[in-house]
């Protein structure tokens, strides 16, 4: 590696929910597409200051929920009244009424595996990023409210961006460089 | 904070969810203080508390041993009692395994946001507990080396499990239930597990809150699928929470037993399982407090208060249950039934009708009074009775197994040395867990409590006085 | 119908109330003519939509209590709502006496009652009797008989098992005499109406007064201290309304769960009503803002979740009946699947809960005004056919067999609900615009 650091993003620390939540809008408008808000709670309203769509994540659990109720029910019906029928309590091979709260487990624990596993997913969430090479991320876990715009960013500059975030009011800004 | 009705002046004040008004920093270092504390200064209390807890968990395996060696006969077990404590000490645990999930998901979709002060503790709590339960179903089935046959394998005749029995319906309940609080539990940590690794000196402590908090950047496009995430998994978990322990009851409900067999079995086994949670939470909420002041800016008493008022109605429930159970038996009209109820209220086990009675529904009432309420000592004391009252009511519900319908059979049961020393060795697994629980993982969601604080509301400065807005 | 939108009062009620009223006295006038040319039909039929309207009635006054004791704030702008809602129980009252009069027609155990007046039911209790329980004790043992009993009579056969069987029947239903009584029905009928009326009156005023000057934080905190021990008073009064009114049509039938199931029925009634309600007045204009579309997605909700709520006791005591497999319970069931019957079973099983279910799911449904109220309306029709499933097999055990009174006492009941419901709602602000949670439950937004 040589001496040059690439620089990887710009990140600036404001001061509160409302400075913040005010300043995602303007990132916003100014067309930023790489870039986020971090913070150690969600803050409310940021969805719409940052123009984001609802998450997916909806949709998947109720595949995965319909994945599990046909799974839990083909399983019991298919152990119970194909491969290896047995009478028990005269009751029918295929008793649906008894089958129902295996498959309504099913179908949760589907449904839960998918909502963790596909919210991590989506999150996109790597132990290296450009984040963490800033010396005061940490705080974005405890009290500090950050922004960062990353340099695949179409419209990133260093020095642009980085007069950019003085502009809207930030409290403290650095550039990301690797280390 | 306080909101105001223009018209009448009518100021109702809202009661603050923590106290002292912290700033989120604040926040952040009362909760990381506890675990943070190098091995070597570790507290005395806790070393005190986690020998003796341990020295009972291993007595637990020594008994579970000695089971397996010798076989069921040296429990109390009898015919026709042919069910003792193992159900017993079964539906208790998971009973007390239902506060946490009610706590983090039903109390979320109902905006009661008092809980994140509690919901991490109870949820640790929920998961130890069900850990305690996972063993009775895998000990008492007798030869614990096919233990294996309570899962959809097929034994060595290729037969299957029986899905129309309600045991196997509980492994599929309380296996999912125990994933699903378990992941809860994980996710509504990671952000939490974020901020120890930040915080963190040590480069092993770095590398292992790095690994468990996935990397975590608390970037908005993540909270944004976090949080649907997280309303996702409470609104499973409700009807799973309300599912698991009617699946339990159906252990029972769906025999022809006398005092076993009646419909109201599932909605009273779930109000029964939140009550005795809320009990559990209260007991080691109290303790927790005392040995952890920090935590009592967080739990305030206010919060005990609430759950307070939750075990009260809850407790109702379940004196409602028992009230209409009583009622049925006699317009029933069906002998049987009948005499299973008189005999549960003045046959041999009276003293357990009566002590699950007094301490279920008696005492609770006790909590109409506020100032008892809010009396630190008492809530303990009547969290006490309420563990003691709802082992008791499981206690009773087995033993209608005493008088079956052929009288000569009839036999009175007594547990042995070995049950009452598995079931203590079951508190000592429990209290080992949530030991290791307290002393190394955060104890509170700070990044929920944080979320809630009137501080956390974007409008808090602008716009309006803040004595409006708060509490939004 | 005039609005005016700063005081939230109507300064002109409309023709509604009118209309209601003339459909309801339309509705009561053919149904009378119903009672004297087909008694047993009019009795069960005013029976259902008795049930349903007091189940409507109730269910106004749990979401009044449950608010209160809840602390609950987004609700603040439905309250007053639910709250005209629960001040017509009283009036309801009224209807109960047509049951009072037809008690025989409806009830068996009347009947039997009448014919073992004076004879003792000894029923023996103690561990030595039940020990040598034999042959000739009469409660029991002759389970089986017993459902036959009810079997044949559906299906006339078993005629030599019949005079066994059927006194077995006769002494079970004899035996449970000293509760199902004639003069301790009507009592028990009297003292559920006063306990509700006694605490929707006292909500009801203290909720006036709110809209006025004077009201102190001792009124405010009366909300609670009357909701705790009122929701108590209401889970055993409706409890045993549904025992009594319900269940004892089949009386040597029972279910520990029944007084719950009926309970969740009106739930699901009185958010459906509510919603439908309230969507007809923004269509209106009125109300506009006060109730936003998070509220709606809120009552969609919670429409939902009675609605699981309903599901959940209708299968626990399904499941456990038919498990069991005792034939004194499972005739209940049998019953309902008996000819027709069985379509309507499985139309309560998929409308009731499995189609709403999967539509209702979904965000975008709750948050649609029409899509919304398609729903509701739908869900009304529901739980009404929940309890005509009830009631009706006792009546046309072969099959459902509708008829044109079962549309007139609904309209008969629900004209006069209505038109007491619609008085009362205009006659005050329709919304408790001075209670002090008002603004966050106007500002509230679901995630």
């Amino acid at each position: 590696m040589s001496d040059n650091k690439i620089i990887q993003g710009v990140i600036a620390e404001f001061k509160d929910p409302a400075d913040i939540l005010h300043a995602a809008g303007k990132v916003r408008d100014a067309g930023f597409k790489e870039w986020d808000v971090h913070s150690p709670f969600p803050v409310h309203g940021m969805d719409d200051a940052m123009g984001e769509k609802r998450s997916p994540l909806g949709w998947m659990v109720a595949f995965a929920a319909f994945t599990g109720v046909v799974v839990g029910l083909g399983m019991q019906w298919w152990m119970s009244a194909v491969d290896y029928k047995l009478v028990i309590a005269g009751k029918a091979f295929f008793s649906y009424q008894a089958f129902f709260p295996v498959t309504f487990a099913l179908g949760v624990l589907f449904s839960v595996i998918t909502a963790v596993f596909g919210m991590l997913g989506l999150n996109k969430l790597r132990f290296h990023h450009p984040v963490f090479h800033s010396n005061s991320f940490e705080r974005s876990t405890d009290d500090a409210f950050f922004i960062s715009i990353l340099a695949e960013d179409k419209k990133f500059d260093p020095n642009k961006t980085l007069q950019f975030f003085k502009e809207i009011g930030c409290v403290n800004v650095e550039l990301l460089e690797e280390k | 904070m306080s909101v105001t009705a223009e018209n009448t002046g009518l100021v109702i004040e809202d009661i603050p969810l923590v106290k002292g008004d912290p700033d989120f920093h604040k926040i952040t270092t009362d909760i990381c203080r506890i675990s943070e504390k190098p091995i070597t200064k570790t507290p005395r209390w806790w070393w005190i508390a986690f020998i003796i807890s341990g020295m009972l968990a291993m007595n637990l395996l020594i008994m579970i041993g000695y089971l397996a060696w010798e076989g069921v006969g040296v429990w109390g077990v009898n015919i026709p009692v042919g069910w003792g404590w193992a159900i017993v000490n079964f539906v208790f645990w998971v009973g007390i395994g239902h506060a946490g999930t009610l706590i983090s998901a039903i109390l979320f979709l109902f905006r009661q946001k008092w809980r994140t002060s509690i919901n991490r503790f109870a949820e640790a709590m929920t998961i130890c507990a069900v850990i305690c339960a996972g063993v009775f179903p895998g000990i008492h089935v007798g030869r614990i080396w096919v233990a294996y046959f309570m899962f959809p394998v097929p034994n060595q005749m290729s037969i299957w499990p029986n899905f129309r029995s309600p045991l196997l319906w509980d492994i599929f309940a309380v296996g999912t239930y125990f994933t699903a609080s378990a992941l809860f539990w994980y996710t509504g940590m990671i952000p939490d597990l974020a901020t120890y690794r930040d915080r963190a000196k040590s480069k092993i402590k770095k590398v292992v809150f790095g690994i468990l908090s996935l990397g975590w950047r608390g970037g908005n496009r993540q909270w944004k699928h976090y949080e649907v995430a997280y309303l996702l998994l409470a609104g499973i978990s409700t009807p799973l929470v309300l599912s698991v322990h009617s699946v339990v009851s159906t252990d029972f409900a769906t025999s022809i037993v006398p005092g076993w067999h009646t419909t109201i079995f599932p909605p009273y086994f779930v109000a029964g399982a939140i009550f005795s949670g809320f009990a559990m939470v209260m007991t080691l909420a109290i303790l927790a407090r005392k040995v952890l002041p920090a935590l009592q800016n967080y739990i305030t008493i206010d919060t005990l208060e609430r759950m307070a008022k939750i075990m009260m109605v809850t407790g109702m429930m379940v004196g409602y249950a028992y009230s209409t159970e009583f009622f049925i038996a006699w317009y029933s009209g069906n002998m049987y039934e009948r005499f299973a109820f008189i005999n549960r209220a003045f046959g041999p086990y009276w003293w357990a009708y009566w002590t699950m009675v007094s301490c279920n529904v008696i005492i609770p009432q006790l909590f109409w009074i506020r100032k008892l309420r809010r009396t630190i000592p008492v809530l303990f004391a009547l969290s006490i009775f309420t563990n003691i009252g709802m082992w008791f009511e499981r206690f009773v519900i087995v033993m209608s197994l005493h008088a079956d319908y052929l009288p000569s059979s009839w036999d009175y049961y007594k547990p042995t040395w070995v049950d009452a020393w598995t079931f203590i060795g079951s508190f000592g697994l429990f209290l080992t867990l949530f030991l290791l629980f307290i002393r190394f993982l955060p104890v509170m969601a700070m990044s929920e409590v944080k979320g809630v604080l009137p501080r956390a509301n974007p409008h808090f400065h602008h716009n309006m006085p803040p004595a409006h807005k708060g509490e939004a | 119908m005039q609005f005016d939108n700063t005081k939230y009062e109507f300064t002109d009620r409309g023709k509604a109330g009118t209309i209601a009223l003339v459909v309801g006295v339309i509705g009561l006038v053919l149904s009378a003519v119903g009672f004297f040319v087909d008694r047993s039909q009019f009795m069960f039929s005013w029976l259902t939509s008795f049930a349903f309207w007091v189940s409507i009635g109730f269910g106004g006054l749990f979401f009044v209590m449950l608010h209160h004791i809840t602390n609950a704030k987004w609700s603040v702008t439905a309250r007053r709502m639910a709250e005209n809602i629960m001040v017509t129980l009283p009036w309801l009252l009224i209807f109960a006496i047509p049951v009072f009069i037809g008690m025989g027609d409806l009830y068996e155990w009347v009947e039997i009652g009448k014919a073992h007046h004076g004879e003792k039911q000894a029923i023996h209790l103690d561990l030595i009797e039940t020990a040598h329980a034999s042959e000739d004790t009469n409660h029991g043992n002759t389970l089986s008989e017993e459902t036959h009993d009810s079997h044949s009579e559906a299906n006339s056969g078993h005629v030599e098992h019949d005079d066994h069987a059927h006194q077995a029947h006769i002494d079970l239903v004899a035996s449970k005499s000293g509760f199902l009584n004639v003069p301790f029905f009507v009592i028990r009928t009297l003292i559920y109406f006063a306990v509700w009326t006694i605490f929707a009156f006292a909500l009801y005023r203290l909720s006036i007064k709110q809209d006025k000057p004077g009201f102190t934080l001792n009124d405010w905190k009366r909300f609670k201290v009357l909701s705790a021990p009122g929701i108590i008073a209401f889970a055993f009064t409706v409890t045993f309304a549904a025992f009594d009114w319900l269940m004892s049509l089949f009386p040597a039938w029972y279910s520990t769960i029944y007084g719950l199931y009926y309970f969740a029925g009106g739930l699901v009634g009185i958010m459906a009503f509510m919603i439908v309600v309230f969507v007809g007045l923004r269509k209106r204009g009125i109300l506009e803002k006060e109730i936003t579309i998070e509220h709606y997605h809120d009552l969609g909700k919670l429409l939902f979740a009675f609605m699981i709520v309903w599901a959940y006791f209708s299968f626990s005591q399904y499941l456990l009946i038919w498990y069991a497999n005792i034939p004194e319970e499972t005739i209940y069931y049998h019953n309902r699947w008996t000819g027709s019957w069985k379509a309507m079973t499985l139309i309560i099983v998929f409308g009731h809960f499995v189609i709403p279910f999967v539509l209702l799911m979904s965000r975008h449904v709750k948050r649609s005004f029409d899509a919304l109220r398609f729903f509701a309306i739908w869900l009304l029709v529901m739980h009404w056919l929940d309890l005509y499933w009830n009631v009706m097999p006792v009546l046309h055990p072969e099959s459902a067999l509708p008829s044109w009174l079962d549309l007139t006492t609904m309209m008969g009941i629900g004209g006069i609900f209505l038109f007491i419901f619609w008085r009362n709602f205009t006659k005050h602000a329709v919304l408790a615009f001075n209670d002090p949670k008002l603004d966050e439950s106007i500002e509230f937004q679901n995630i």
